[in-house]
């Protein structure tokens, strides 16, 4: 699994590509626990180079997932593949993350998060 | 289980977890051999994944000097559509009973900020059946996929 980061404006993007499983998502979440001690809390995540996943990388975001819910975290992510998403589905994750098409509808869903926070 | 109607693959893979790779490479070279759609083949890959994966981390502690052995059956020729494959975890480790294994509702596990307690809830959604059993120090964890059967794949 490879990992690239990139950064446009507020938005602290995480490109992964290969495949996340139990060996590989310890790199991801150490590089989220990191963006996020560096004050980088707004995160979209690429995953249009993702060929599989499993557990242990699903697991990388359900532990978040609460984190977006207190608005500690602005997460999105984007470019699901049909392989990828179907597990997704199988575990209905689909309805509860926050999975956006590209990555222009990512950065909208996380504004309107974002402005729904300061209400 | 009777051989002489299965077609039977094996592999021997060790019990760190970066073999999880070939794990996934072994199972796919064997069902790219068969007539199953695609999305039904990355899904079994999944399962055998998972399993391979729990062994190795909670009765193996990623020792890689520790190995699992992977057995595959097929019950028709290649480029046939099977109607059943079974698959077949084997070790030496503690048996762990996945059958009676209670699996957290996915809301739970986001609420409680697990990241664990995932796999094997995906292992039950996709195979019909699985079974345990432990003889002569060899823990077995069988996978039954039926195609055409009652999960959703």
């Amino acid at each position: 699994m490879e990992l690239q980061i990139t950064e446009e404006q507020q938005y602290y993007i995480i490109t992964v590509s290969g495949d996340l499983d139990a060996s590989s998502s310890v790199k991801l979440d150490d590089e989220l626990t990191s963006a996020v001690e560096k004050g980088k809390n707004v995160i979209l995540i690429d995953f249009s180079g993702l060929n599989y996943i499993s557990s242990p990388g699903i697991g990388v975001f359900t532990s978040r997932l609460e984190d977006c819910e207190s608005g500690k975290l602005f997460l999105a992510i984007y470019g699901v593949s049909d392989k990828v998403m179907k597990v997704f589905k199988l575990l209905g994750l689909d309805k509860l993350m926050p999975i956006l098409n590209t990555k222009d509808d990512a950065k909208r869903h996380v504004q309107s998060l974002q402005k729904k926070s300061k209400l | 289980m009777q051989n002489d109607t299965y077609k039977v693959y094996r592999k021997k893979v060790n019990c760190s977890i970066d073999s999880l790779k070939e794990v996934r490479e072994f199972v796919g070279s064997v069902l790219a051999q068969y007539n199953l759609k695609e999305g039904d083949a990355n899904l079994m890959i999944l399962a055998v994944d998972e399993v391979c994966c729990n062994r190795m981390e909670h009765s193996h502690g990623c020792n890689p000097n520790e190995s699992l052995e992977l057995v595959i059956y097929v019950d028709v020729s290649p480029r046939q559509v099977p109607h059943q494959l079974i698959f077949e975890i084997r070790d030496k480790g503690e048996i762990f009973n996945i059958v009676d294994y209670a699996v957290p509702t996915i809301e739970q596990i986001i609420k409680e900020r697990k990241r664990g307690n995932i796999g094997l809830g995906l292992v039950k959604k996709i195979m019909d059946k699985i079974q345990i059993d432990k003889r002569e120090g060899i823990s077995v964890c069988r996978m039954i996929k039926e195609i055409g059967g009652t999960k959703a794949i």
